[in-house]
């Protein structure tokens, strides 16, 4: 049987089917939004311990509708006037059948754009995927997240990273690999971004109510650290700046820190990466549009400093963001996958 | 029937039932020789180890997504083939014979094939008739007079195998277009040995798991003449076919791109694939797209799965599709009863397997045998699949048998019959204990540069006590199949 052994010939060119590339990307989006859902929902859940469930619907896990721009769906989901607690948000954040909004819904359109990529992704990356998909489409999820829900969704960002990991660790660095990275960076950027855009924003509503007391400072300092659990930042943020925690500090580490893998430049810089490899060595094909987008914003975050932000304007600035992360994924789904 | 005991550790066969062939347990209730290994091995496991491990066999094969899709109300509902854990095993000789008679038909069938679309010699021979051949809803027009590379056709062929009550194994009927199953013969012997090591005990087994790299070297070498290093890719019906986990496995395993219809396009007379980087040619499909929805300018029009223009570069040369076009004439039913002729034609030869008894209603004298012996007989219509259009007669009622007694009147040439035979029966766990039930055997065999038959194949297994209905959508099961070496 010679016919087997003279197969092994290596495959040329780094070419991929363009509705493959799509799917991955938008796989690896999914679990990235899915891992910021539930750190946002953690850290809600945190808050609202420490406060108490006592406050009416307002609070922690409002912001997260703020934030993921879904309130309106949320609120003819769950018919808002039979709300109590932030307890039937969250778990409408964790099932909710309608749009893509719930941790539930996003796994399960994660798993169905890897299932039609199988042979893109590793086995094990592929298994991941399904095998979270089955824990969370189960019945016995809602059980879970009932009986903890701080443990639920601490079960939920272990599967997001496992899934990352696998794919770290298992995938050839050729273009199905960038694809996916730059489908979780440019939703982290994303995510960040509208994050800190959230924050931002109430403290500054609550500056302009506060009447500069220690309280009003206190309640600003509360904010900013649930900022920074949320992104999963906090601890590197402490050993960075040895505890001291200002709206400039924050800034500083979650946009412009270019080591912190959390921290918006670090992403940008990854998707420039990944976009620079998928053009490929000879760059045969137009710098293209996503790239400028990306490179512009690289600089802006290089040389500036975090008092030219407050001086342009935080909530602005953090808008612009947004702006070119939705352009940018235009322009990545006009180049590559049509 | 028999029943019979087992002397040391569990006794998985008190009050074990054999009838017909029993694969396993021969008539005066001992083990069969070639699977004393496999039951002293099970002697040593209590039925509470083997639920557990079957339990984590079903979980493994979920967790990868081993799994066919069943649509029903509003959704489809993603469901696992069952896994029966106890295997089938053939030993050496007997498949020995297996292969040689495999071999030999494949080589008919597609003789058979190329016939019909040149130069006819086995009608004007009227040894099949032409009628027959010309008038099969599986006949392609447009393949008359074009040369495909190395003159193959069928280059995968999924033949079902039955015994009979005397144990020879008899053909049911070749699968010359898209056969599928063969994910699962891979996928339960990694099981197998994954959850339920114990039972391979001291036997040597022949591995299955260089098919898909068999598969690859034979797409290979029916690439279009002149080309160094062809271009290979698995062409889905998409998401939504049922069998999806298997091109999507099978793609992987080769290493080349799982493509659908909306990937590709014709482009200079060649078939590219939208890329990343732009259009790159495709010179071989392995396609698991039915003839009628490859090509909407040629075929159905309304197909939305296949690729317009393909047809074009196909009758050009310019691309090869794994199983060609046309091939439903060698696997039709109505033509099934004369292949043992088309093996005598082609090859001089005896054929080495046997066709199961088929009368065919055309025929005055077989019409009349037919309308009189309906409750015996299982009738099906030639162009059915899948168990749809079938008549068992043993199981019918008085009005099903006078319809169907209607239509072979009607339309002599639509249906055949033959006798309901009785499957060979293997053990099979049910419920904590082993029960006999029904199965069928599939091997897959390959043709390119040489014929490879897969040693074993999928054996279905009638999951509902009694039932002869082996398919999957019909609630059937799979079981490893060994053959020794």
């Amino acid at each position: 049987m010679n016919g087997v052994a003279q197969q092994i010939t290596e495959k040329r060119g780094g070419a991929m089917l363009s509705r493959v590339a799509e799917n991955l990307f938008w796989a690896a989006r999914y679990i990235e939004r899915v891992d910021g859902l539930a750190r946002l929902m953690d850290q809600a859940f945190q808050v609202e311990f420490d406060s108490g469930f006592d406050d009416g619907t307002t609070g922690p896990v409002e912001s997260i509708l703020e934030i993921l721009g879904c309130r309106e769906q949320c609120a003819t989901d769950t018919n808002q006037a039979a709300f109590k607690s932030g307890q039937d948000l969250m778990r409408w954040l964790a099932f909710g059948k309608n749009g893509l909004y719930s941790i539930r819904s996003m796994v399960a359109a994660a798993r169905e754009n890897a299932r039609s990529t199988q042979e893109a992704l590793s086995a094990e990356a592929w298994n991941q995927i399904n095998r979270f998909h089955l824990s969370m489409s189960s019945r016995k999820a809602e059980g879970r997240f009932l009986a903890s829900p701080v443990r639920f969704l601490e079960s939920v960002k272990r599967s997001c990273v496992l899934f990352a990991g696998l794919i770290d660790a298992t995938l050839p660095r050729d273009e199905a690999y960038h694809f996916v990275q730059l489908g979780s960076y440019l939703e982290r950027i994303d995510m960040t971004s509208r994050i800190l855009a959230s924050a931002t924003r109430n403290v500054l509503i609550e500056t302009a109510a506060g009447d500069g007391t220690a309280a009003s400072e206190e309640l600003e300092g509360l904010r900013w650290t649930g900022l920074l659990k949320a992104v999963g930042a906090q601890e590197a943020y402490l050993r960075r700046f040895r505890g001291d925690i200002t709206s400039e500090g924050v800034l500083k580490f979650l946009l412009l820190e270019h080591e912190f893998p959390r921290s918006l430049r670090f992403g940008l810089n990854r998707c420039l990466e990944s976009l620079q490899e998928i053009a490929g060595p000879e760059r045969t094909k137009y710098v293209s549009e996503a790239e400028r987008l990306l490179g512009r914003l690289e600089s802006d975050l290089r040389y500036l400093e975090p008092s030219d932000i407050l001086a342009r304007g935080p909530v602005v600035f953090l808008g612009e963001i947004q702006n070119i992360c939705a352009k940018v994924g235009g322009e990545i789904a006009r180049d590559c996958f049509v | 029937m028999q029943t019979m005991r087992q002397t040391s550790g569990t006794s998985w066969f008190e009050g074990y039932q054999s009838a017909g062939w029993d694969e396993m347990v021969a008539a005066n209730g001992s083990i069969r020789p070639h699977y004393e290994e496999v039951a002293s091995r099970l002697a040593e496991l209590t039925p509470a180890d083997i639920q557990r491990r079957h339990r984590l066999a079903d979980l493994t094969m979920r967790q990868q997504g081993i799994t066919f899709t069943v649509y029903g109300r509003d959704q489809g509902v993603e469901r696992i083939m069952p896994f029966d854990p106890m295997p089938r095993i053939v030993p050496a000789d007997e498949w020995e014979k297996v292969e040689r008679g495999l071999k030999q038909r494949i080589r008919a069938l597609n003789l058979f094939v190329h016939d019909v679309y040149h130069g006819r010699k086995i009608l004007k021979d009227r040894i099949v008739p032409a009628d027959l051949v010309l008038g099969c809803t599986s006949y392609r027009r447009e393949m008359v007079g074009i040369q495909v590379p190395s003159d193959i056709y069928i280059h995968i062929c999924g033949t079902d195998l039955i015994r009979d009550p005397s144990g020879e194994y008899l053909v049911l009927e070749d699968n010359g277009r898209t056969p599928s199953g063969v994910s699962y013969v891979l996928k339960n012997r990694q099981v197998m040995k994954q959850v339920f090591a114990p039972l391979f005990g001291d036997n040597i087994i022949r591995p299955v798991d260089d098919y898909p790299a068999r598969l690859l070297s034979m797409l290979r070498h029916v690439a279009p003449g002149g080309i160094e290093d062809p271009t290979i890719a698995v062409l889905t019906p998409g998401l939504y076919n049922s069998a999806y986990f298997e091109h999507s496995f099978l793609a992987r395993q080769m290493g080349v791109e799982l493509v659908e219809g909306r990937d590709l396009v014709v482009e200079n007379g060649y078939v590219h694939a939208r890329t990343t980087s732009g259009l790159k040619r495709i010179d071989v499909l392995y396609r698991r797209v039915d003839d009628m929805f490859l090509d909407p300018l040629t075929f159905n029009s309304s197909s939305i799965l296949g690729v317009p223009g393909l047809m074009g570069c196909y009758r050009g040369g310019r691309v090869n599709l794994a199983n060609g076009i046309g091939t439903g004439v060698a696997d039709d039913k109505g033509i099934y009863p004369f292949v043992p002729d088309m093996i005598r034609y082609y090859l001089a030869e005896d054929p080495i397997l046997r066709n199961v008894e088929t009368y065919r209603p055309t025929l005055p004298s077989h019409r009349q045998h037919v309308l009189a012996n309906l409750h015996k007989l299982v009738v099906k219509a030639v162009d059915g699949s899948g168990g749809y259009g079938m008549l068992i007669g043993p199981a019918s009622t008085a009005e099903e048998r006078e319809s169907f007694a209607r239509k072979i009147e009607a339309n002599p040439r639509g249906y055949v019959a033959q006798p309901t035979i009785c499957l060979s029966q293997h053990p099979t766990f049910v419920d904590g204990a082993l029960s006999g039930r029904h199965v069928d055997l599939r091997p897959f065999i390959l043709y390119g540069e040489d014929i490879h038959v897969l040693p074993g194949g999928l054996t279905r297994v009638a999951l509902r006590q009694g039932s002869l209905v082996v398919n999957s959508s019909q609630g059937g099961g799979s079981k490893d199949t060994w053959v020794l070496a």
